[in-house]
């Protein structure tokens, strides 16, 4: 009896109706040289990207920057971090836009432009393909579970 | 010339779908947003008209809205929304663009703000942002439970917003606000609602898109003609967009004085078939309890059943088709005499929805 209702409530539960999350996901996460923060778990990442969490720990304001919605990394990172897909991402912020509530992060069109809005701009956090190289004046975090 | 180099880039900048490039715009720029959105349907009823579809159709069935938010530092913003709707031939009908809301934003911190002016009132899952592209898969959200005689799309006053808890885990939003509104009347006329206060709370799961609220409110209605009232209103609300599949349900319930009882709620469920197909079905029930004669009379204002059809051609691009079966009173937006028989017809509405 209770087998089909488990398995209903863990296709619910299961953050994409049950398709695995990449395992080794294939871009990185970069902040300005002068942050201090070096790691962050996956949760704290998805908090920063939905614009529940403000502020570093010094108090810095926290300034994400996001890929457009067609970028596939930006698909790949909204699975690994949020757990979710770019149209919830949307669904997410339409409601928040229109409410009056907040706005998403600003996007860009390229890895290169997402540094150089990370480099000009010290509480920024962005992310880039791993393909990328990072530029040397950037600092790479490190996103555990 | 420098003043048309500045509107040129200042235009490029707020229709560029927020893309931003490090260096290249004057400050002001930066702070400012502009969104937006335009909902175009044609709808059309079976045999009688309802909700200001009528039986031959209408084109004249739209909901187009822009917003512009200027946040001047993180203490301080400015957010102001242009609307028009036209549903039809509601006796709202009109091809008014109306200022929807506007408001001071004061953040006292990441997670205590105060607004002033006239603001979007927290109700339940869909009142502050019934009519954004992805918010609703219907064209609109069920008018059972947002309609406009009890309840109203904004607060002209003061609402203090406070968030705590662990933003990866579980969290609290709570709204408490106090000012004034206006309801909607038969036959078109406006009300005021004053003396309004009342209080939301959302509380967010640790599973993301999973969450539970509920709130309060009351206020004085003092029509043109006749006795004021005092309305009490209790609503609750869950909502678990699990992506792949959504699902959402609310109930409202108020007591209207001596005016009776009303009721609400409805519930709906989703699937994405695929990356962009997604399916929705929607109950509603909406029932007023009428004094008469020492006795009640029981009207049934609305039953209805939708199915909706959405196709994503991007995230903010989506074509919807849907059709519903209503059993009731409704017409013209609200029921016309609560002591005549329901009637049964149909609707059907095809809307493209784009936002940005």
């Amino acid at each position: 009896m209770l087998g089909p209702l488990a398995l209903v409530a863990a296709l619910l539960l299961s953050p994409d109706g049950g398709r695995p999350l990449p395992r080794d996901p294939s871009f990185r996460v970069v902040v300005n040289k002068a942050n201090p923060v070096s790691s962050l778990t996956r949760a704290q990442l998805s908090a920063i990207f939905m614009r529940r969490v403000r502020s570093w720990p010094d108090g810095t304001e926290i300034r994400p920057v996001d890929h457009g919605v067609e970028a596939r990394v930006r698909e790949r990172f909204s699975r690994a971090v949020h757990g979710k897909s770019v149209a919830y991402v949307t669904r997410y912020w339409q409601r928040l836009i229109f409410a009056g509530r907040g706005i998403p992060p600003p996007v860009v069109q390229s890895g290169a432009a997402m540094m150089e809005l990370v480099r000009a701009n010290r509480g920024a956090i962005g992310y880039i393909d791993a393909a990328t190289p990072v530029a040397g004046d950037l600092k790479v975090i490190e996103v555990t579970k | 010339m420098m003043m048309v180099r500045r509107l040129a880039v200042a235009w490029a900048c707020l229709f560029s779908s927020g893309a931003v490039a490090a260096g290249e715009l004057p400050a002001w720029v930066s702070k400012l947003s502009v969104h937006g959105y335009v909902a175009q349907a044609y709808a059309v009823s079976e045999s009688r008209q309802i909700l200001g579809i009528p039986p031959e159709g209408t084109t004249e069935y739209r909901d187009v809205a822009l917003q512009f938010r200027y946040d001047a530092d993180r203490k301080n913003s400015v957010v102001a929304q242009l609307r028009h709707q036209r549903y039809g031939e509601t006796e709202r009908a009109d091809n008014a663009v109306e200022l929807d809301w506007a408001f001071y934003q004061r953040n006292f911190s990441d997670r205590v703000s105060v607004k002033a002016g006239r603001i979007p009132l927290p109700l339940g899952i869909f009142n502050e942002a019934g009519g954004a592209v992805a918010t609703s898969p219907f064209f609109r959200p069920p008018t059972e439970f947002y309609e406009r005689q009890y309840t109203s799309k904004t607060l002209e006053g003061v609402l203090t917003s406070v968030s705590f808890g662990d933003p990866a885990g579980w969290s609290f939003d709570v709204d408490a606000y106090g000012g004034r509104w206006a309801l909607d009347r038969w036959g078109g006329e406006r009300a005021d609602a004053r003396d309004a206060y009342g209080a939301q709370v959302w509380a967010n799961t640790p599973w993301a898109g999973v969450r539970a609220g509920g709130g309060a409110y009351r206020c004085t209605v003092a029509p043109s003609a006749g006795a004021s009232a005092d309305y009490l209103m209790l609503h609750a609300s869950v909502e678990a967009d699990f992506d792949r599949w959504m699902v959402a349900g609310e109930y409202l319930t108020g007591d209207l004085d001596t005016y009776g009882r009303y009721g609400a709620w409805y519930a709906q469920i989703g699937v994405q078939a695929s990356r962009r197909l997604s399916i929705h079905l929607r109950g509603a029930r909406a029932r007023m309890d009428v004094p008469s004669n020492g006795y009640s009379a029981n009207a049934r204002i609305s039953d209805d059943l939708g199915l909706a059809f959405n196709y994503a051609i991007r995230p903010a691009v989506v074509l919807k088709l849907e059709g519903h079966t209503n059993v009731g009173l409704l017409s013209k937006d609200l029921p016309q005499d609560l002591y005549e028989n329901p009637s049964t017809t149909r609707y059907l509405i095809a809307s493209v929805v784009v936002g940005f």
